[in-house]
């Protein structure tokens, strides 16, 4: 395990490019996210999110451009990347034949937790997201939200540096939404890095340090509310109305 | 296949006429069983594929047009996985009795319309006695007890009273039915062996089964869908079961997955309990055929026909639908250390299959049980590669149902371990045609290669 000094960031993108078919999905994106940070990267769809984020995940190869987690390069030591990260889609895909406590300890297994630590936290995860009376419940016959919360479950059983999150909220209700809204903030507490895709602004609003706004692969817009605030010039005004504007100045001709 | 038919259509020419009915008559209730069986493990499976369902629900699409194609898919997949042997053989006996026993292919047509109109009936049935949360189960049950007890039935009376009495003793000790009745009754043998009439009446019977069984029951199987959706979010009984520390390491944790995955999956153990109950009558006639049979003849064949289907469906189970394979490519392992693992997954409960009877049969055979070991891997091997290499398409809502492996894909398997079955077979009696048993199969894969650098998996 590499010993990662507080001054590397968590999450570093240079001049990260991505194409499908012609069509330019990422360009020259740059980004750098702090450790114990909680960044919010938002856009209007098909703006390059997910993709940016599927890429830092290793699961794309970028066109060109770099991405380094910690310090350490995702394509040239994607093992070493992929163990102090964790990747939490939308629709997470859950073994439905498998219980809760049997899909941790899989996940566990794999990050090589050793067993006694992975099922402390099992129990201390299942617990705080309420699954615990639903360990030995078969995912199966488990709804939307509660495939959410066992999926977020195995993202954080190895506890991972860094946290990427694309739409964790979509679908949730506002009971299960707040618990694991609650999980991130604690995370972020702790120094992990955090950074979330979302449509949901009030999310972005309340949770995150600092805001990036992608418009068409590109990166026009970040900083803190306040500094997005100011260079709108809506002192007052709520995310969604400064969201709003720069996006329409960013597909001004 | 035509090669491989060939010396079972021999054997049916040379029967005399009371035989070659009697076999006409035992062959037409085994494939409509067979047919049976198949349209009933379809028509269950439909019912819990949520996914399939849910977009034709929605849809402006009248429920019996939706349950009209869902009848004709499975009609026509029944009518091509008995078609790989039969028509062949149509073929053979055509070429040597003459063009009217082509009626075998209309005949098997019939037979599957009629199949699937009383699975889907049978699996309504279920459903309404038994509820969403047993149909699954007893569809599986009552598939494979229908199989078998007319396989097995019919086998029964073909060992009480030898091969040529058999079917006399079948048909002639029963009491005499009314001349209609019996006209009736004997159309589909009739059909099959090409009398116009005869095949008219059961085409007929067959089409308004199927459409009468559309009709009626189609809205019925529909509401059983939406009902076993409904149930699955209320399944959430806990089950009492201690807890138990975790277990380390990377390839543990993924072997254990993928074999509690296998072990849980609920139509593993019923396609291969099926697959023995089918092909252990046969290998029975096969081996009292013999002029000096040899248990090695009777273990070995089915054996490699078991382990080859087995070897493919695990292959394109644990490989080729990986239910996340996103999530697996974000973990900190290799990707050839997670196909090692997933192989060691497989290859134990095919090994654990192989080692008991290859262990028996070192005892007296050790030549053969060697030979047996030996093909078993090559077809394993064989049915696992043409998995591997002709992946589904990669759609993630045909990965989480982990049960639609390509139709292509299954006749190719069949051939396979056909091929290899025969080669083993040949080898163990010290027959040449081994040889080219052995031959087509290697060139059936080598045929079937990757063309293009990339492979799934």
């Amino acid at each position: 395990m590499l010993i990662h000094s507080s001054s590397t960031p968590a999450l570093s993108v240079r001049g990260l490019c991505k194409s499908f078919d012609g069509k330019q999905a990422v360009e020259a994106l740059d980004l750098t996210i702090r450790p114990g940070e909680f960044y919010a990267l938002l856009g209007p769809n098909g703006a390059g999110k997910t993709t940016t984020i599927r890429m830092a995940a290793g699961l794309l190869p970028p066109d060109s451009g770099s991405i380094e987690i910690y310090g350490v390069d995702v394509r040239r030591d994607p093992i070493e990347a992929r163990r102090i990260t964790a990747w939490l889609p939308d629709e997470p895909a859950l073994y439905d034949k498998l219980d809760p406590l049997e899909y941790l300890e899989f996940v566990a297994g794999l990050w090589g937790v050793e067993p006694g630590v992975a099922l402390s936290r099992a129990r201390d995860l299942l617990g705080v997201l309420e699954l615990w009376p639903h360990r030995h419940t078969r995912c199966e016959g488990f709804s939307r939200g509660m495939k959410q919360k066992v999926a977020l479950a195995g993202a954080l059983i190895h506890d991972p540096m860094l946290l990427l999150l694309d739409e964790p909220l979509t679908g949730l209700d506002a009971a299960i939404a707040r618990q694991v809204k609650d999980l991130l903030i604690a995370r972020a507490k702790t120094g992990r890095a955090i950074i979330l895709t979302t449509h949901i602004l009030e999310v972005a609003e309340r949770l995150a340090d600092r805001i990036g706004i992608i418009c068409d692969g590109r990166l026009c817009a970040e900083g803190t509310l306040a500094e997005l605030r100011a260079r709108t010039g809506r002192a007052d005004d709520s995310l969604e109305d400064v969201f709003l504007d720069l996006t329409s100045r960013a597909a001004a001709p | 296949m035509h090669g491989l038919t060939g010396p079972t259509a021999n054997l049916f020419v040379r029967l005399d006429g009371p035989a070659q009915a009697g076999a006409l008559a035992t062959a037409t209730l085994f494939i409509f069983s067979w047919q049976l069986s198949q349209a009933i493990n379809h028509f269950t499976r439909l019912l819990y594929a949520r996914d399939d369902l849910d977009l034709l629900l929605a849809s402006p699409v009248s429920p019996r047009a939706v349950v009209a194609a869902q009848a004709i898919v499975a009609s026509v997949e029944i009518i091509l996985v008995v078609g790989v042997f039969l028509f062949p053989m149509a073929d053979m006996i055509a070429y040597k009795m003459g063009a009217h026993w082509l009626g075998i292919y209309p005949a098997s047509i019939a037979s599957a319309l009629l199949a699937s109109a009383c699975g889907l009936s049978i699996t309504v049935g279920l459903f309404n006695v038994l509820g969403p949360r047993h149909t699954r189960k007893a569809g599986q049950f009552t598939a494979t007890f229908i199989a078998s007890a007319m396989i097995l039935g019919g086998q029964f009376a073909y060992l009480a009273t030898g091969p040529t009495r058999a079917t006399r003793a079948l048909f002639h000790k029963l009491p005499p039915a009314p001349a209609f009745a019996d006209w009736l009754l004997m159309a589909p043998v009739r059909g099959v062996a090409g009398d116009p009439v005869s095949l008219l009446i059961w085409l007929s019977l067959g089409a308004i089964a199927f459409a009468l069984a559309v009709l009626r029951l189609g809205p019925g199987f529909l509401e059983s869908a939406i009902r076993v959706k409904g149930a699955g979010d209320r399944q959430l009984t806990a089950r009492d079961k201690p807890d138990r520390p975790f277990r380390p390491g990377a390839g543990a944790a993924l072997r254990r997955k993928e074999l509690k995955l296998l072990a849980r999956d609920p139509w593993l153990f019923s396609r291969a309990l099926l697959q023995l109950l089918y092909l252990a009558p046969v290998s029975i006639v096969i081996w009292i055929s013999q002029d000096d049979p040899s248990l090695s003849l009777l273990v070995a064949p089915v054996l490699i026909m078991v382990l080859s289907h087995l070897a493919g469906i695990l292959a394109w189970l644990t490989i080729l639908s990986e239910d996340a394979v996103d999530f697996m490519a974000t973990a900190p392992v290799t990707a050839g250390d997670i196909l090692r693992s997933k192989l060691q997954a497989i290859a134990m409960p095919l090994g654990l299959i192989l080692l008991i009877p290859a262990l028996g049969l070192a005892w007296t055979e050790p030549r053969d049980a060697a030979l047996l070991v030996i093909f078993a891997i090559f077809a394993c091997v064989s049915t696992g590669l043409i998995n591997i290499w002709h992946p589904a398409p990669p759609r993630r809502e045909s990965a989480t149902t982990r049960h639609n492996p390509p139709k292509i894909v299954a006749l190719k398997e069949n051939m396979l371990a056909a091929c290899w079955a025969v080669a083993c077979a040949g080898a163990i009696a010290e027959e040449k045609y081994w040889y080219f048993a052995a031959s087509a199969a290697l060139i059936f894969v080598w045929l079937n290669r990757p063309r293009r650098a990339g492979l799934a998996g």
